[in-house]
């Protein structure tokens, strides 16, 4: 580097000390980065608390729909003959797997687990988010 | 601390760590603050694009490179949080129309006797608010590249990254810059 733009170097420096941004700046840009965070969080919470609620009002009108079509399948008796006669399960074990499997209310099962597995889903996303969420919240207050 | 452990501040920042990002904040408020007000001008305007700039910065910053450089990155979101405020606001980027007549001409017109100045003296402070006036004197673009160079050390290549534009463009642009700064001073007869 020449001279000159040692001159042109030391002349920009100095002008950006002169004007400085408030010195609050920062602490302002960290503030409203907490902020939107907050309200990220928050928005967060609120889409997966719903979600949940939805889906828990889903899974008891599934379950209160299929649940007679589940109890009352001949898969739920052949089941009972696990504990009530295994030797025979034993013995016929391909006949029995067969006529389980053919028995079975597949659509029914399906469905419930579906909502099972969707409300256990956003329910640990809410729990998540929000634990999270306080987690760093408590470690900004320690720092 | 140097710019290398930029990048190591945003990996401790997705890990976790709450104080990186506050490190950050604070190493590049200012030059972000100096960076945007070129765009918007100095005060509120540029207060409020830094800001949104570093709002935006670390609503990305999941998706940030870790083998990349970090300021190079920051500047990019800086100028493009300044352009969209201008946006919003319909002004103008002096940008382009300070330098669409500005690049037609030909860099001979630029050039004086190359023989070195008599730059020996120190630089004194009239000296200095001397060379300031000259720098504001030039179109945005120049002050621009020159103030990205030699206030933030960027390289020529990062200068590109940072402004969106072609590399052979930044050099030409810093090229004529110190030109027509040789010119103007000479014009002025600062060191004589």
């Amino acid at each position: 580097m020449d001279k000159f733009e040692q001159i042109i170097r030391s002349a920009i420096s100095s002008e950006s000390v002169a004007s400085q941004p408030p010195g609050f700046l920062a602490e302002k840009i960290l503030i409203a980065i907490e902020n939107k965070r907050r309200f990220y969080v928050l928005a967060k919470l609120i889409i997966y608390s719903f979600s949940t609620l939805f889906f828990l009002v889903g899974l008891i009108l599934i379950w209160q729909a299929e649940k007679i079509n589940i109890i009352n399948s001949p898969a739920v008796n052949l089941l009972s003959l696990l504990f009530s006669d295994f030797a025979v399960v034993v013995s016929y074990w391909q006949d029995y797997a067969l006529s389980l499997i053919e028995s079975f209310p597949v659509v029914s099962v399906v469905a419930v687990a579906v909502f099972v597995w969707a409300v256990c889903a956003s329910l640990w996303m809410t729990v998540r988010t929000y634990f999270l969420f306080t987690h760093r919240f408590i470690k900004r207050i320690q720092a | 601390m140097n710019t290398d452990s930029d990048e190591k501040l945003v990996a401790l920042y997705l890990q976790g760590d709450e104080s990186a990002l506050r490190i950050l904040v604070q190493k590049y408020t200012s030059g972000l603050y100096n960076f945007t007000a070129q765009f918007v001008g100095y005060g509120q305007n540029a207060e409020d694009v830094a800001q949104e700039a570093f709002i935006k910065a670390w609503k990305s910053l999941s998706k940030f490179d870790l083998t990349k450089k970090f300021k190079p990155w920051l500047y990019q979101i800086a100028r493009n949080s300044a352009i969209d405020f201008l946006r919003q606001r319909k002004l103008t980027i002096s940008l382009s129309d300070t330098l669409a007549d500005d690049e037609t001409k030909n860099e001979a017109d630029y050039l004086v006797d190359p023989a070195p100045l008599p730059l020996a003296q120190s630089i004194n402070l009239e000296t200095k608010e001397a060379v300031q006036n000259l720098i504001k004197s030039l179109p945005l673009i120049y002050g621009t590249v020159l103030k990205l160079y030699y206030l933030e050390e960027f390289s020529l290549p990062e200068i590109a990254q940072v402004l969106g534009e072609p590399l052979d463009t930044i050099k030409s642009r810093h090229r004529r810059a110190l030109l027509r700064l040789r010119k103007l001073t000479a014009e002025s007869k600062l060191f004589s």
